[in-house]
């Protein structure tokens, strides 16, 4: 008897220890710790954060972080950059020095710059390639209203300002390839209701900061960057849309000790655009103004300059009209982005061609050039629920025989729950692009999706054997989509890659 | 072990609790495991998608960087989750601790939201060295994703409080295995002590003494197992008494009969001169030797019938006949003591399958009862009446009767009852398994002091022609 109550006085016991620790899943939730470095970085800059002040982000910048480490005197020890605010003040925006001392890490200086934010924040050698200047943009707040640049250099655990300059837009790099960082920035125009005209290059000269080059223009320009454009050389993007045409796309590069526009492009070869053929390229144009050639890279639309196929090197992007079936006027102009990588020297080599409208998007293949044309639809509607990628022999659209290549289509999520069983039915494949969220409340989700055409047409013979060369696979449908298989297997083993 | 009561019992208890604990103990594991996941995704979830709301609502058309600033300045103090902005390529815009990343975070939650859904993943992370959950939600802008809003925080917390509770369970169907171990221990020594108190009395009676009694403690099947065992002892005792009884009443039996031939015979070896005396003398010894024999002989045949060795030779035969021989002989004999035989006898035959010898033993020996337990000058009644297919033969005396208690034991080997009359006590016992063997019964009434009528009832054969040849001449009488 003695062991029974022994044992149910155990029970007892455990059950109400047991009990009494048992957290509810929300007490037990927290971060998962930062990796190594950061975690002690985060840890050691809350001591300097005065009370309700929060991290703030740039804007743009060489590295998004609210908390950076860079060496800005160059004596080989780094320091810590950071940058808060407090969010309900509008017009302080703070950025902290921290120089390790000793062992730990100190206040060294405190810039507050007036702002509602922080638009740029760079670390970058300025003038000497072993130390690095601080870079700040500050918003002034207010579209159209300039924004302001200073720069510091950080010597005798100080910042000292150098320059201060408004500007509209900014990129930096390595432009004139001498190992320092050079500044583009587009001016603010002199008018509010104007818009920035006038890019200057700033950077090393004679040990100081100065004005290295100026371009005017007689448009806004747009879209500054400063990235590689070759594989050797690293050019200033811009695009000027003018008043003129359209708009132009200028590259601006370090040649024999002078910046000039790259994309000079001879008319005739500009109007043989179409064939997506390489381009032969003019001597580049120094002239300070760019209003004075008509040389141009004439663009309809101001297209992404962007590094199209991952290699590193940023394409020029080049509107180019899609070849429909109809006369002009019955529908929409199509158009794709066609993008061309500089060799560095006298010619844009044709890279690919990307369908982007509507939604859609898609990279058309290279076998398809010259045999396909787009259909769309007979519907004025602002949205084009459906393109159709035909192939067709025969320059003349009416004449002749035609098959289809594939269709693209957006469909709300309710119609494509209603076609795909019929899909599936008649085993014919489809790709699923991709879907959104309801735009609005209320209105559905949408999914767009490739389908591919059934082997059924009317072709005979060679026309035959070609449309077949040029049908898609399924795979190949999401290659040009974009839509990346790698990682549909990284998903399947779970890892999360960080 | 498994020989007895005890281990089997531990062991089907034991087996029995141990497959009980074990579906619970699973049963709970998964329980607490699914609460605590699932009740920390939804909480970060709610967070997670709270948190993206509001920035696609108030934030409409503001660049991703810009919401990720404003998502970082504007974090809860208290946010336990590690919160991540990620661009549509899975870089890190800016995580809660201000620091943004080139490396592409690409797990099935993050692809999810790209594709404008909520997804949630709970893994292993490389990055942090141990298993996350991660909630992400799209940032939506004009209907199109531009980015990702990612909750994270450590799953370690809620492995280990899980496996707290899991370890806890399992300490506790351990303790309620031992107890139910340490209670089947106690229920098997309650259900095993009787048994083997009972074993060694048992053991005890059967070395003869009939003094012990097993103690009744419970009114259970123990309790009337050793309620058995006493009725048992009691019965042994009892039969144990009437053999010492016999044994005294044969030999005393033996020894009358032995004694007057003793006599005889020392008398005679004196001289024989007197003819007269030496004839009567020599007249009892035979006598008294016959009564020695008969005796015997009735021994021998009672353990013949013990040893099941009687066969019945049964033949068709008239019962009635033989009942009428009888009443003839035994009022012709005038036998003793002035006692008379009334017969009343049906007209018709009594046919049946009959030991027609063994029959008459059975009959002789209830009238020899009758007469010897009879007054003087009384009267003996020998009656048969039939019924359907059964025959009913009463003899009835007035003699002394029988007690109501000895009632019940009479016809039981060696019984003798209360009365000091001579007699083995085999008489009616054979009786009575002669009648059993032809398949009738002997019912005994009886009143003290008034009279005993005993009633043999035998079965009658379906009505054939009588063979009256197949009647037996008269046997020599039975005695005893």
């Amino acid at each position: 008897m003695h062991a029974i109550k022994i044992a149910v006085l155990l029970l007892i016991l455990l059950t109400v220890s047991g009990c009494g620790q048992i957290a509810s899943p929300g007490d037990l939730l927290h971060a998962p710790n930062l990796a190594g470095e950061e975690q002690s970085l985060y840890r050691s800059v809350q001591p300097f954060l005065p009370s309700g002040y929060q991290l703030t982000t740039p804007d743009q910048s060489d590295q998004g972080s609210a908390i950076r480490l860079a060496d800005l005197n160059g004596d080989g020890e780094k320091e810590l950059i950071v940058s808060y605010k407090k969010p309900d003040i509008d017009y302080e925006v703070n950025v902290l020095i921290l120089s390790r001392q000793n062992g730990s890490w100190q206040k060294a200086d405190l810039i507050t710059g007036s702002g509602t934010n922080l638009d740029y924040l760079g670390i970058k050698p300025l003038i000497h390639s072993s130390s690095a200047e601080l870079l700040l943009g500050y918003e002034g707040g207010g579209y159209g209203l300039p924004k302001e640049l200073y720069i510091y250099s950080f010597a005798n655990q100080k910042a000292v300002e150098l320059l201060h300059r408004s500007y509209d837009q900014i990129a930096v790099g390595d432009l004139a390839g001498n190992g320092l960082n050079q500044i583009a920035i587009a001016l603010p125009a002199a008018e509010p209701n104007d818009s920035p005209s006038q890019i200057e290059v700033l950077g090393e000269k004679s040990g100081k900061l100065a004005v290295l080059a100026e371009r005017r223009t007689e448009g806004d320009v747009l879209n500054l960057q400063i990235e590689r454009a070759s594989e050797q050389r690293i050019g200033l993007f811009a695009q000027v849309l003018g008043t003129k045409r359209s708009g132009y796309t200028v590259l601006l590069a370090w040649e024999n000790g002078r910046l000039g526009n790259v994309l000079s492009l001879p008319q005739s070869i500009y109007d043989k655009r179409s064939s997506r053929q390489n381009l032969k390229l003019d001597e580049p144009d120094y002239n300070p103004d760019l209003a004075v050639t008509e040389q141009k890279w004439w663009i309809d639309y101001p297209a992404n300059n962007r590094d199209i196929d991952n290699d590193g090197i940023t394409e020029v992007a080049l509107p180019n009209p899609l070849p429909n079936t109809d006369e002009p006027t019955a529908q929409p102009q199509t158009w794709s982005d066609s993008y061309y990588r500089w060799d560095g020297n006298r010619e844009m080599t044709f890279v690919e061609d990307r369908f982007w409208q509507w939604g859609y998007e898609l990279r058309i293949p290279d076998r398809w050039l010259g045999h396909y044309r787009i259909e769309l639809p007979k519907a004025d509607d602002t949205t084009v629920s459906e393109v159709l990628f035909v192939y067709s022999p025969h320059e003349d659209p009416e004449g002749g025989s035609s098959a289809l290549l594939l269709t693209l289509r957006q469909l709300s999520m309710e119609e494509w729950n209603r076609l795909r069983p019929l899909l599936e039915n008649q085993q014919n494949e489809y790709v699923v692009l991709g879907s959104t969220g309801p735009a609005a409340p209320g209105s559905s989700s949408e999914v767009t999706v490739a389908l591919l055409p059934d082997t059924d047409n009317n072709l005979t013979g060679a026309e035959a054997a070609e449309y077949e060369k040029l049908r898609l696979t399924a795979d190949e449908v999401r290659e040009m989509v974009g839509a990346d298989t790698d990682e549909e297997e990284e998903a399947n083993h779970n890892v999360e890659k960080h | 072990m498994l020989k007895s009561i005890r281990g089997r019992l531990l062991l089907q208890i034991g087996l029995l609790l141990l497959t009980i604990v074990l579906v619970l103990e699973v049963i709970f594991a998964a329980a607490v495991y699914t609460y605590y996941f699932d009740s920390a995704r939804q909480i970060v979830q709610s967070r997670a998608v709270t948190a993206a709301t509001l920035s696609n609502q108030f934030m409409e058309g503001y660049t991703l960087s810009e919401r990720a600033r404003y998502i970082l300045e504007n974090l809860v103090p208290s946010e336990s989750s590690r919160v991540e902005v990620l661009d549509l390529q899975g870089r890190t815009i800016v995580d809660s601790y201000g620091f943004s990343s080139t490396q592409r975070i690409r797990t099935p939650d993050v692809r999810a939201a790209q594709q404008g859904g909520v997804g949630s993943y709970t893994g292993y992370s490389q990055a942090f060295k141990q298993r996350i959950m991660a909630v992400s939600s799209p940032l939506v802008s004009y209907g199109e994703t531009i980015g990702t809003l990612r909750f994270s925080v450590s799953t370690e917390p809620l492995y280990r409080e899980v496996a707290k509770l899991i370890g806890w369970a399992i300490a506790i169907g351990a303790a309620v295995l031992l107890l139910g171990f340490a209670l089947s221990l106690i229920i098997a020594r309650r259900i095993v002590d009787p048994v083997k108190e009972l074993t060694a009395i048992s053991r005890k009676m059967a070395t003869g003494d009939f003094t012990a009694r097993a103690a009744r403690k419970h009114n259970d099947e123990i309790g009337l197992l050793a309620e058995s065992l006493n009725y048992m002892n009691e019965e042994l005792s009892k039969s144990e008494k009437m053999k010492n009884d016999f044994i005294s009443t044969v030999s005393h039996e033996l020894r009358t009969p032995l004694t007057s031939i003793k006599g005889w015979g020392e008398t005679l070896v004196g001289g024989l001169e007197d003819e007269e005396t030496t004839t009567l003398g020599l007249t009892i010894i035979t006598n008294e030797t016959d009564r020695l024999i008969g005796l015997v002989e009735d021994l021998l045949d009672f353990s013949k019938y013990q040893a099941g060795e009687i066969r019945m030779r049964s033949i068709p035969v008239d019962l009635n006949s033989l009942l009428r021989q009888l009443g003839i002989q035994y009022s012709q004999a005038d036998i003793k003591r002035g006692i008379t035989l009334s017969t009343n006898l049906p007209n018709e035959p009594l046919p049946m399958h009959a030991d027609l010898n063994r029959l008459k033993q059975v009959f002789v020996n209830l009238l020899d009862n009758a007469i010897k337990f009879s007054d003087l000058n009384g009267e003996i009644r020998l009656t048969a009446v039939r019924q359907d297919l059964q025959v009913f033969v009463a003899v009835q005396d007035d003699g002394e009767g029988i007690p109501a208690e000895d009632l019940e034991k009479i016809g039981q080997r060696f019984y003798k009852g209360s009365s000091k009359m001579s007699g083995s006590g085999l008489g009616l016992a054979i009786s009575k398994e002669i009648v059993r063997l032809h398949g009738g019964r002997i019912s005994i009434e009886s009143e003290y002091g008034v009279g005993t009528t005993v009633t043999v009832i035998l079965p009658l054969a379906v009505a054939e022609p009588l063979n009256e040849t197949a009647e037996q001449p008269d046997k020599p009488e039975w005695l005893l």
